[in-house]
């Protein structure tokens, strides 16, 4: 689902949209034993103001008010069922973990940097940190790197960082062991260890790919790079990162403009190391000017740091999904390479990939987060929960299930889920042509293709002699050639019927995915028509003199429609999976689902209309068909969920069992 | 095979001139990056009287990667396994291109007079050494004297 979303009118509400739902309005199942009931519950007229709507539906429902206002208030902390927060990895880094930084540098009296790399020391252990550094903060520091052998605590912050020098005659690199040559520089942290520029730079490139503190390359000194160190090693502006993140800055207005300003001129192909204030450029080169020139720039230099820094850690409460996309934009590109910045990401990375609240989006190339600020229930806790699925979007529209990792699957289980695509999965065309030209041999059930005109089969792999036409054993067939006269024989009965069920199966498989295959296609095209829609309302905007929030009918239908699409297309996963499809619930289930698929296509309908004036003329139908659409995708969910509580419910487990999965697991066991 | 950087020069010309008691480094004529090494079993520890040889070879990202260094003689050791490998911090995440052979085969000696049996490779050897250090230590000089004789 990558609509137009750059956009930011066109915030695509990805709740699920109950938001039009009247608590009265909603159709609820009567006791689903209650036989006289199914046929009115069915009716899609009918109001059954039933008060067994389940706590996960309320649950649902009492966020309406909330998605309601998502639409306008871009709030990118989205509230589903459970609370998460979307960011991009540095955004990630900017807000959580500078921002954890910064709480602790608070009460420890040091810069946020330090905190930063004392956090790194300590693996994100910050009660850790607290309690070392409470019981004796000299050696800590001192023991970590943070300051020179025991020197004073209040020393100004800046000696504590690396320098570059020009090399001197006498010197040469300890790692490349090539000698000084004038004008070429070395590199040194504050525990003096110097090795020349270059060697320093290769090392530290590598070394950030573990995601920890890169230290000296010295054998076992513990000094390590801090966040301004690389600015200098690098000659990269100390801004960089901050350009990158498209913050709304409250204080220093002045600046902030000056530089947005810049970053939309650059923007995107000199947006580069270089890109940012002429005379913060012009700071960075002055470095490669004499060294006590050098020395007397740098402290202009670290106090223009200070301010900028600033600036850096300042909340961007207002990121919308525009400054998303742009992120995700900046991320991508390649002339924004910035070793600082690639450190960064693989410190949040290697922090993401420890915790378990923190998700990847897992649609291709979607560099998204979620953070979770909710308890998750377990798969199994969920197995009869449906409307408690952790059905979460990131801000690029990727809609998925925390839980499993794949689309939103409402109102199958994650485990069916998880089933449903491994069959599909597996070469379906080529299972069909195996089971419909293949028998399988009745004593190993390998399956045989039959290659000649010759009824006598010989297994060539267990070397059973059987008939193809009855599936009995050969042996009793005598010399009877093409004249089978066992027909009724047990023994090929059974081998017949068990071919003849495999059959059954797979045809059933095939009537429901086809059904899911085409709602997949319907639903791709949806989307499309979704993108186009986003000119159409400006269009009509336009033309017709309607204020944005009139024009926002058409964006929520389709956002319903594509939804309860979703919900109608895997409600074929779950009839396949059905056990007993005769059952008093599994009717009501089909009623629902049927209803339900009128309802889309009701929907879907409207869509064809292309004159926009007849749009708006048909507005209420759109409002009262998506309702509609809504209710019937609810109560669908609410049916499945009942029915999987009560256990009316139950999966057929064996039911993917063809010759395919069978021959499989054979190989799995062998 | 690239040029040798003035590193594996320099290294290789103090390596002889200037060797490190008990342990001999040489390169091999027709590959400079391999070289033949040995390492006297330090006093005072169950490979007293011993000499093992090594081969140590600098892969072609050296120094910003570590060497690989390997036992050829068999030795009954911990954190080294039976193929010759060695356990060691300083060949794998504590590597960094300020160490030279010369250091590294320094701390190999060191890991020969100080097993760590809490970190091991061979975890057999590593769980008689934790069971019975005393045996462990006796079954560690008989092998010394079996396989790694002065000649």
């Amino acid at each position: 689902m990558s609509g137009d979303v750059t956009d930011e009118e066109y915030d695509f509400d990805d709740e699920i949209s109950f938001e039009y739902e009247d608590d009265d309005d909603m159709f609820e199942m009567e006791d689903a034993e209650n036989e006289n009931m199914f046929s009115k519950a069915s009716t899609a007229d009918e109001k059954s103001p039933s008060n067994s709507n389940s706590a996960g539906v309320v649950g649902m429902t009492s966020s309406k008010d909330s998605a309601l206002f998502s639409i306008s208030n871009n709030d990118n902390i989205k509230r589903d069922l459970y609370s998460y927060n979307c960011f991009t990895t540095l955004q990630f880094f900017q807000k959580v973990l500078v921002g954890q930084a910064k709480d602790i540098s608070q009460i420890l009296n040091l810069s946020v940097n330090q905190v930063l790399y004392l956090l790194l020391y300590f693996n994100w252990n910050s009660e850790k940190l607290m309690e070392k550094y409470m019981d004796q903060y000299d050696k800590l520091l001192v023991e970590t790197g943070i300051t020179k052998f025991n020197e004073d605590k209040n020393q100004n912050p800046n000696d504590t960082l690396g320098v570059l020098r020009y090399q001197k005659d006498d010197w040469y690199c300890p790692v490349c062991c090539e000698d000084a040559v004038t004008g070429e520089k070395q590199f040194s942290l504050r525990c003096g260890h110097s090795f020349c520029e270059k060697c320093y730079q290769r090392y530290v490139t590598g070394e950030i790919l573990k995601g920890t503190l890169v230290r000296c390359p010295e054998y076992k000194c513990p000094v390590a790079l801090q966040l301004e160190d690389f600015d200098t090693l690098f000659h990269e502006n100390p801004n960089v990162l901050r350009d990158k993140m498209p913050s709304k800055q409250k204080k220093s207005k002045q600046k902030t403009n000056k530089k947005k300003r810049k970053l939309r001129r650059f923007h995107p192909v000199s947006f580069g190391v270089f890109v940012g204030d002429h005379t913060d450029s012009e700071d960075s080169n002055s470095s490669d000017e004499d060294e006590n020139d050098n020395t007397s720039n740098r402290s202009e230099d670290d106090r223009d740091q200070g301010m900028v820094e600033n600036n850096f850690y300042e909340e961007d409460d207002e990121s919308d999904r525009e400054g998303f996309i742009e992120l995700v934009k900046e991320q991508s590109n390649i002339l924004n390479y910035s070793v600082k910045v690639d450190y960064i990401k693989q410190i949040a990375k290697k922090y993401i990939e420890a915790h378990k609240n923190l998700h990847w989006c897992p649609a291709p190339d979607c560099p998204a987060l979620i953070q979770v600020n909710d308890y998750i229930p377990s798969k199994e806790e969920l197995a009869t929960k449906i409307t408690h699925l952790p059905i979460v979007s990131c801000l690029q529209s990727h809609t998925f299930c925390l839980n499993c990792n794949y689309e939103n699957h409402y109102p199958v289980p994650c485990s069916v889920v998880e089933r449903w695509v491994q069959k599909c999965s597996n070469d379906s065309e080529t299972a069909n042509w195996i089971n419909l030209n293949t028998k399988q041999c009745t004593k190993c059930e390998n399956p045989i293709e039959k290659n000649g005109g010759c009824n006598h089969m010989t297994c060539s792999k267990c070397g059973f002699e059987f008939c193809w036409i009855c599936s009995g054993p050969w042996k009793s067939h005598g010399s009877q050639y093409y004249s089978c006269n066992r027909f009724d024989d047990a023994e090929s009965v059974q081998a017949r019927d068990k071919n003849n069920n495999l059959k059954k199966n797979y045809k059933k498989y095939l009537h429901f995915f086809d059904r899911f295959q085409a709602h997949q296609v319907s639903i791709n095209k949806d989307c499309k028509v979704y993108e186009k829609i986003s000119d159409k309302i400006k269009s009509l905007q336009k033309s017709q003199g309607i204020s944005w929030m009139e024009g926002q009918f058409l964006k929520n239908s389709i956002s319903t429609l594509v939804k309860a699409r979703s919900t109608l297309q895997w409600s074929y996963v779950f009839s396949y999976y059905l056990k007993d499809n005769k059952t008093n619930s599994a009717l009501i289930f089909e009623e629902n689902q049927t209803s339900l698929s009128n309802a889309v296509e009701d929907l879907s309908q409207l869509f064809n209309i292309r004159n926009a004036q007849k749009i708006i003329a048909q507005r209420v139908q759109f409002i009262q068909k998506q309702r509609f659409c809504v209710s019937r995708q609810l109560s669908l969910i609410s049916c499945v969920e009942e029915g999987l509580s009560n256990g009316s419910f139950a999966f057929d487990v064996n039911i993917d069992d063809d010759n395919i999965s069978q021959v499989k697991r054979k190989k799995d066991k062998k | 095979m690239a040029a040798l950087s003035k590193r594996i020069i320099r290294e290789t010309e103090r390596l002889v001139s200037d060797p490190v008691p008990g342990i001999t480094a040489m390169p091999h004529e027709d590959n400079l990056r391999y070289f033949d090494v040995t390492i006297e079993g330090a006093d005072q520890s169950p490979y007293e009287g011993g000499l093992f040889k090594l081969e140590l070879f600098l892969p072609e990202d050296y120094p910003m990667v570590a060497p690989k260094v390997r036992f050829l003689t068999k030795i009954y050791h911990p954190n080294i396994d039976r193929l010759g490998r060695i356990c060691l911090d300083t060949l794998k995440k504590n590597w960094t291109p300020a160490i030279q052979i010369r250091t590294l085969l320094l701390s190999i000696q060191s890991l020969l007079t100080s097993p760590n049996p809490d970190d091991p490779l061979a975890n057999d050897v590593a769980e008689c050494w934790k069971k019975d250090e005393a045996g462990a230590i006796q079954t560690a000089k008989e092998w010394t004297a079996k396989y790694a004789k002065k000649e």
